[in-house]
């Protein structure tokens, strides 16, 4: 990996990062934010990090490098924006999992009243990923349960 | 006319520093991409239980136009071979590397232009913001002296033109994304 291409990976993984943040602040999917007890701050902190990632990209050194050379063309650009946004989501995921892993208890599915778990990214408005996939995944090894 | 526009345009590089820092982020290869990409990873989680699997279509929808866009832009590039503004004409230049390859039509216009359309169709003011995304980088590519006014004309219609092909398919091949995206709700990811 070149430098550039580092820096473009960092920089669409910290943007990432903001974006989906605040974007789950806003539609309340409560267990993918970071920081839920404090929605505001992460609002704040996610616009910080959008912004400085852009800035610290762009200004200081020249980014237009031409695309057949040290720059990336359109293929490549998709390829690493792919990656860095996926590795930018699943640390997310691991990571609100792990700090939300209390507050997922109170708020999951009651596997006695129901036999398939809800699905979809609503259901992360009341618990985390790591708990809805695992209960996701104990459903469907319980068969008829 | 065209090389008279590109003329007068790019006669401005180099008189008003802070506008030109500007252009030369806005015509990178890198910001209006990238910024159109963040807005789709936002627009495929934003909404309601009811609202958001029509996000998720308009995203997929954004994803194939802008892949339409791109190969029939590559398709007419070789087969127009139209040289840059820059080959022909004395331009400054150093707002921007020398691209190789063939001015007609322009693929950034073209993809800005095709993610904002499929965008607008759900999203008015999403949308609004993507089309003046797409319209600066069209902009600052004539600045710049990288493409003439009719190379990012012509690749704008056929983004919008992409963009609307690719919403008339998908509403006829509907089950295509909800079936794809039934499974992915299985895994939280949708």
């Amino acid at each position: 990996m070149s430098d550039f291409e580092a820096a473009y990976v960092l920089w669409v993984a910290l943007s990432t990062l903001g974006v989906t943040q605040y974007t789950a602040v806003s539609s309340k999917l409560w267990g993918l934010v970071v920081l839920r007890r404090w929605p505001g701050v992460t609002r704040v902190c996610a616009a910080v990090i959008v912004i400085g990632a852009f800035a610290w990209f762009f200004i200081g050194e020249d980014r237009n490098l031409p695309d057949t050379g040290d720059g990336l063309d359109g293929v490549e650009q998709t390829q690493w924006f792919a990656a860095a946004a996926a590795i930018s989501i699943l640390l997310q995921i691991a990571v609100s999992s792990v700090v939300n892993h209390r507050w997922g208890a109170s708020h999951g599915w009651d596997s006695a009243a129901e036999r398939w778990p809800p699905s979809g990214l609503t259901w992360l408005e009341h618990t985390t990923f790591a708990r809805a996939l695992a209960a996701r995944i104990r459903a469907v090894l319980g068969g008829s349960r | 006319m065209d090389s008279a526009i590109v003329l007068f345009l790019n006669a401005g590089v180099g008189n008003v520093a802070p506008f030109d820092s500007l252009m030369k982020v806005l015509v990178s290869d890198y910001f209006v991409p990238v910024t159109g990409s963040l807005a789709l990873v936002s627009l495929w989680m934003t909404g309601t239980h009811e609202t958001r699997p029509l996000n998720q279509v308009t995203t997929i929808v954004a994803a194939a136009a802008i892949g339409c866009a791109n190969a029939i832009t590559t398709i007419i590039n070789n087969v127009v071979e139209r040289p840059r503004p820059f080959v022909d004409n004395d331009l400054a230049t150093g707002l921007f590397y020398s691209p190789t390859d063939p001015s007609f039509p322009s693929n950034t216009a073209s993809v800005g232009f095709a993610l904002a359309t499929a965008v607008f169709l759900r999203h008015r003011r999403l949308g609004g913001v993507l089309y003046a995304l797409a319209f600066c980088w069209g902009f600052a590519r004539v600045y710049a002296g990288v493409h003439y006014p009719t190379d990012v004309l012509a690749g704008a219609a056929i983004g919008v033109v992409a963009a609307l092909a690719m919403a008339a398919l998908f509403r006829v091949l509907a089950f295509v994304p909800r079936y794809a995206l039934r499974w992915l709700r299985l895994l939280y990811v949708a």
